[in-house]
């Protein structure tokens, strides 16, 4: 039987356990607020800019020529990108998200393609390299709070890539935000690009346009601008739902840590109550003796 | 502009946030091949965007936006800027600028080693249009 000292001990650690999943609760949805309101804010530009891509394939579908667009080669060498956070004490957000990483692989290299992976987020990076996968690329520190300028540096280099033929196809695993409690693991195929992935936009009629200075110029503009901000999206939804994780799993962690104080304390007045009955019963038993 | 002209909604979006969303008489903005001036009814078009000052024309009032990259889609009802940073004057840092000025000019000069020329040099124009739009109306502007 524990004694009185060791289930103090107990109950004072756990109440500092508790009192940090709070504070990391607390940290989280504070996070979480932000990177909603970097995703609300972007959302406008988003759907804009997928909306003039939209809507400069409605004006001449030749102009699909663009090497970005699927058809112009086999597909032989995947990239896959990975998004997740940098670190732990998010239930099964990195594993949700690397699992699905990992399946996609499988199936991809069932289909006969060599792939290779680009991490972004230090547990992204652990979970890949555990299963085995060839990693070509990690990126940390930036998984919380991603910005603009860092979707385009990646993007940028993945498209070098693609040009040269290093990749003929590249999918972004990425988490959709929900809810606070609830996400979808994704994994989306950012190159090629397919005019299909456009036609779900509004049915907006576009007659004639002019483009200027000329349509391949406008189009090779736009793309890189649509990738980036695919990417940044995928980024920051991935950065609102990982803190969504954080702060449901330190919830129910701060939950758990109550659940046990309150055991404990039981427990602790148990062993306190039969401890003084002992110690009447000693008495008594005592005085019975001398008389 | 005597008589009353046409309004169109104009947009200026960015991934940081909706700039502007408002009816206005009149756009003028940089693209790569120089300066276009947006009126209602304006023939359908999609263009690459510069660095430059933006100015569109809402009753008496000349608003000024610094656009740092972009491109534009005008269309039948509306004229969409997808910039990828705009800013009013009121949010720009014009000692910031004065000093980007100053450190562009200074790389541009030294050719040091190494000299990403095209990055400078974007920086330059990009503290210029910066400091232009903080001075104000130009004279040639006036309506």
């Amino acid at each position: 039987m524990a004694t009185m000292r060791d289930i103090k001990g107990r109950i004072r650690s756990v109440t500092t356990t508790k009192k940090t999943t709070k504070a990391m609760n607390l940290v989280s949805s504070a996070k979480m607020a932000r990177a909603r309101g970097k995703l609300n804010a972007a959302s406008p530009y988003f759907s804009l800019v997928r909306r003039a891509i939209s809507d400069i394939l409605k004006t001449d579908a030749k102009l699909i020529e663009h090497p970005a667009f699927e058809g112009f080669r086999t597909i032989k060498k995947t990239l896959v990108v990975v998004i997740a956070n940098d670190r732990g004490l998010c239930g099964g957000y990195n594993a949700n998200i690397t699992k699905l990483a990992a399946n996609l692989a499988v199936q991809l290299s069932d289909e006969g393609k060599e792939v290779a992976f680009i991490t972004i987020g230090n547990k992204a990076r652990d979970f890949m390299r555990r299963s085995g996968a060839n990693i070509v690329k990690s990126y940390f520190g930036i998984s919380e709070s991603p910005s603009m300028e860092d979707a385009r540096e990646i993007v940028e280099e993945i498209v070098e890539q693609y040009e040269n033929g290093d990749y003929d196809e590249v999918y972004v695993c990425h988490t959709q935000f929900v809810s606070a409690i609830s996400y979808i693991p994704t994994a989306l195929r950012l190159l090629p690009m397919s005019a299909e992935d456009f036609k779900d936009e509004d049915d907006r009629k576009i007659d004639i346009m002019k483009f200027e200075p000329s349509t391949e110029e406008v189009l090779s503009y736009a793309i890189p601008k649509y990738l980036g901000t695919a990417m940044f999206e995928c980024m920051i939804t991935s950065a609102a739902s990982g803190q969504g994780a954080t702060m449901t799993a330190m919830d129910s962690a701060t939950e758990n840590a109550e659940n046990i104080i309150s055991d404990l304390t039981l427990m602790l007045n148990r062993v306190r109550q039969a401890a003084i009955t002992q110690e009447i019963s000693e008495i008594v038993g005592g005085a019975n003796a001398l008389s | 502009m005597a008589e009353k002209s046409k309004k169109f909604r104009l947009r200026i979006v960015t991934p940081a946030k909706t700039a502007v969303d408002k009816n206005v008489d009149m756009v003028i903005m940089q693209t790569v091949d120089g300066q276009i001036g947006v009126l209602s009814g304006h023939e359908p078009l999609t263009t690459v965007l510069g660095i430059g000052t933006l100015r569109y024309y809402d009753d008496e009032k000349i608003e000024r936006v610094a656009l740092l990259g972009g491109f534009t889609e005008i269309g039948q009802t509306e004229v969409v800027v997808l910039a990828d940073i705009a800013e009013h004057p009121d949010e720009i840092d014009a000692e910031r600028a004065r000093r980007a000025e100053e450190r562009a000019r200074k790389r541009l000069k030294d050719k040091a080693e190494g000299l990403d020329y095209l990055r400078a040099e974007l920086a330059l124009r990009k503290s210029l249009v910066r400091q232009e739009i903080m001075a104000g109306p130009l004279t040639s502007e006036k309506k």
